[in-house]
This record gives C-alpha cells, sequence and structure tokens, in this order.
C-alpha cells in the first residue's frame, strides 16, 4: 500500500466517522439501549501486526465477515469474544438465549447487517456512491487465523493494511467488540478523489 | 524450556536444536516446516500467498510460497544442510468462513496448500506430514532437536 500522508488518513477517518455514527444510532434502535462507539482509529499497520488490534493473534474471537461490494471494495469486520457476543444477542432475544445457537447466531448475523448496511449507506451519500455489504459469514477461532485470508487479500499487493477500526459498548452491560473496515487500495483512492471533488478537502 | 523463535506472517526463520520455532494462528496462511535430521536445523516459514507473480515489486517476497521456501532452503545449506536430507511438513492451509463462498480471497487456503507442495515437488523436497485443509486455526510449535511438530487447535493438541 502506498503511503498515505497524514492529511488523507485523517480525510479517511472523517468519512469513517459520519459512517460510525449511522451505525451506532442504528444499533441502538435494534437493542433499545445506549451504545458508545469510538472515533474511528484510522491507521495504516503492517500485515504481521493487524492481529494485535483484536487481542492478539491467539485470542479466540467470533468473526463476521462481510464483503463490502459495489463502487467500492473492501471487507467489513466484526470482532467479539464469545462471552460478549452472546450477550449482544441477549440484548435482542432476551434472556433465554443461553448459548451462540443458530438461533442466536441468525441474530448475530442479522444485527451485524443493519449496523454495516446503515454504515457503508452514510459513507456512500457522503460520497455519492453506491456500496453494500455481502450476507455475512462466520468463524470463531484464533484471531490471526480468522483474519488470515482478510490480510492475504490486501497483501497480494501491499505489505500494510489501512484499518479504520472502532470499538463498540452496550452501556452497562458486558458487550465489547471491534468493527473493522478494510478497503482495497484502488478504492482508497476513489473516496479520496471523491471528498476532493466534492468538498474541496485539499487531500490530494 | 528451549527457546523460541517467532515465525511472523511473511517470514522465514532458521534455527538449530534446541530452539523451538513457532507460528502462531495459521488460517489461510501455511506453516512449511523443514527439517535436516542431521545437523538438527530446522527452517520454518509462515506463508501469506501461493505466488509472488500476481504482485508487484517492492513488496516483501517471503510472504510467497514462491520466494520465501526457495530462499529459506539456500540459507539451510549455507548452514551446511544438505537438501537430501531435508523433509518437509506442512500445516495450516483451511478456509476459515466454510465452503459457502468461493470468491479469491476466501480459498486462499487450498492455493496456498498446492503452491506450497508445487514448489517443494520442484526443489525435490518430500513432504513426510501434511496437516491442511479444514476450518480451524493453528498454532505450531516446532521442535529443532526432535524435528515433532505439535499442532494446538482451539480444541486441543496433536503432534507430527
Amino acid at each position: 500500500m502506498k503511503k498515505y500522508n497524514d492529511m488523507q488518513v485523517d480525510a479517511l477517518g472523517e468519512v469513517a466517522n459520519v459512517g460510525i455514527g449511522n451505525a451506532a444510532t442504528a444499533l441502538s434502535q435494534l437493542i433499545g439501549k445506549d451504545v458508545t462507539i469510538s472515533l474511528p482509529d484510522t491507521k495504516l499497520i503492517p500485515l504481521e501486526r493487524f492481529a494485535e488490534e483484536v487481542g492478539g493473534a491467539e485470542k479466540i474471537i467470533r468473526c463476521l465477515y462481510l464483503k463490502v461490494t459495489g463502487d467500492m471494495k473492501g471487507q467489513a469486520l466484526f470482532l467479539f469474544p464469545e462471552e460478549d457476543a452472546l450477550n449482544l444477542v441477549k440484548l435482542v432475544m432476551g434472556e433465554e438465549a443461553k448459548e451462540m445457537d443458530e438461533m442466536a447466531i441468525s441474530s448475530f448475523k442479522e444485527m451485524s447487517n443493519v449496523i454495516v448496511g446503515s454504515y457503508l449507506t452514510a459513507i456512500g451519500d457522503m460520497l455519492d456512491m453506491k456500496v453494500m455489504p455481502e450476507p455475512p459469514l462466520m468463524a470463531t477461532d484464533m484471531a490471526q487465523a480468522v483474519l488470515d485470508s482478510i490480510v492475504a487479500g490486501i497483501g497480494k499487493t501491499a505489505d500494510q493494511i489501512l484499518s479504520i477500526k472502532t470499538t463498540i459498548e452496550v452501556d452497562g452491560f458486558s458487550v465489547n467488540g471491534s468493527f473493522i473496515l478494510v478497503f482495497e487500495e484502488q478504492s482508497l483512492d476513489i473516496m479520496l478523489e471523491s471528498l476532493e471533488k466534492k468538498y474541496g478537502m485539499g487531500v490530494n | 524450556m528451549a527457546e523460541e523463535i517467532m515465525a511472523d506472517m511473511g517470514k522465514y526463520i532458521i534455527g538449530e536444536s534446541p530452539k523451538v520455532l513457532v507460528a502462531l494462528g495459521l488460517g489461510s496462511c501455511i506453516g512449511c516446516a523443514l527439517y535436516d535430521p542431521e545437523k538438527k536445523i530446522g527452517g520454518l516459514a509462515h506463508v501469506m500467498l501461493p505466488s509472488s507473480e500476481e504482485s508487484r515489486k517492492n513488496v516483501n517476497p517471503n510472504k510467497f510460497a514462491d520466494k520465501a521456501i526457495p530462499a529459506m532452503i539456500d540459507d539451510m545449506k549455507k548452514k551446511g544442510c544438505r537438501t537430501e536430507r531435508i523433509k518437509a511438513k506442512i500445516v495450516g492451509g483451511a478456509h476459515m468462513f466454510g465452503a459457502l463462498q468461493n470468491s479469491d480471497a476466501m480459498d486462499i487456503g487450498k492455493k496456498n496448500s498446492k503452491a506450497v507442495r508445487e514448489v517443494l515437488d520442484e526443489l525435490g523436497i518430500d513432504i513426510s506430514s501434511a496437516i491442511t485443509g479444514g476450518q480451524v486455526g493453528r498454532t505450531i510449535k516446532f521442535n529443532t532437536d526432535t524435528g515433532k511438530i505439535s499442532i494446538r487447535t482451539k480444541d486441543g493438541i496433536q503432534e507430527v
């Protein structure tokens, strides 16, 4: 991945900011609770360090993976420790959700659809583009293993990954996870160009 | 406890007995372990991608099977290892998100596995064990004293 300057990284972070605001509202409505979502942390990370962003190579996490398609291509990742994933599901399904069974998983996936969908709609509107998620795929395993194929996809042409990470917390409940967006280099360029054109952000 | 050295993604390492060579959380990546039992020297490559051909210049070459494995063997030879004594064990190449999707990014594990086998075959190195595929992450610890590899998954440990 080529070097993006600070201003460009900030501009991409700003786009992410708009997206995450929308997503937080959607999640909050879905579960009927207040949600705290951190400001997006946008940075370039060496490929081999990416797993550290979610607690280390061997940490067992439940990951939902949504391919982002349309005018921009990338990947959206939802990463929760197992217990937190279940706690999040309980907020939607009630306390009778005792384990991550089929119903719980389906509810978890639906949640990711709503969040990623509203996120992408917001940034699509901002940039005059169509971007949407594909149906989510799920894996529960060591963080490094789960992230491997995503990192490899970026790694074909780059040694670094531009990660846009947000942490999600539901106030008063033990729900702490991360939401990470990764775009292909070409899509990042398209985004920066569009920002320049529409808002004259002088990022190029 | 013997000293452990880490093969980060896209890197290969070489160590001699009693060092333990480690790769954490192999998913679609492959841990390609080479061992010369006479010298008790081992090499471990943490391969990310099959071929450098579809890449561009100026990226780290050692994430690709076709670059990392030959380079690792050259380095082992410099330490006195001989190709005819070297045996390989390969671990990883999983398909973490299930078999539903067949997009490029997702069947990378299978491609990696195939590429590593081809590279080893071209170099005339036999594979003595292969634990590849499936839908599971694997951490490996390669003992250069015995040539054994312990494979840990979230469900248990096995040794090859």
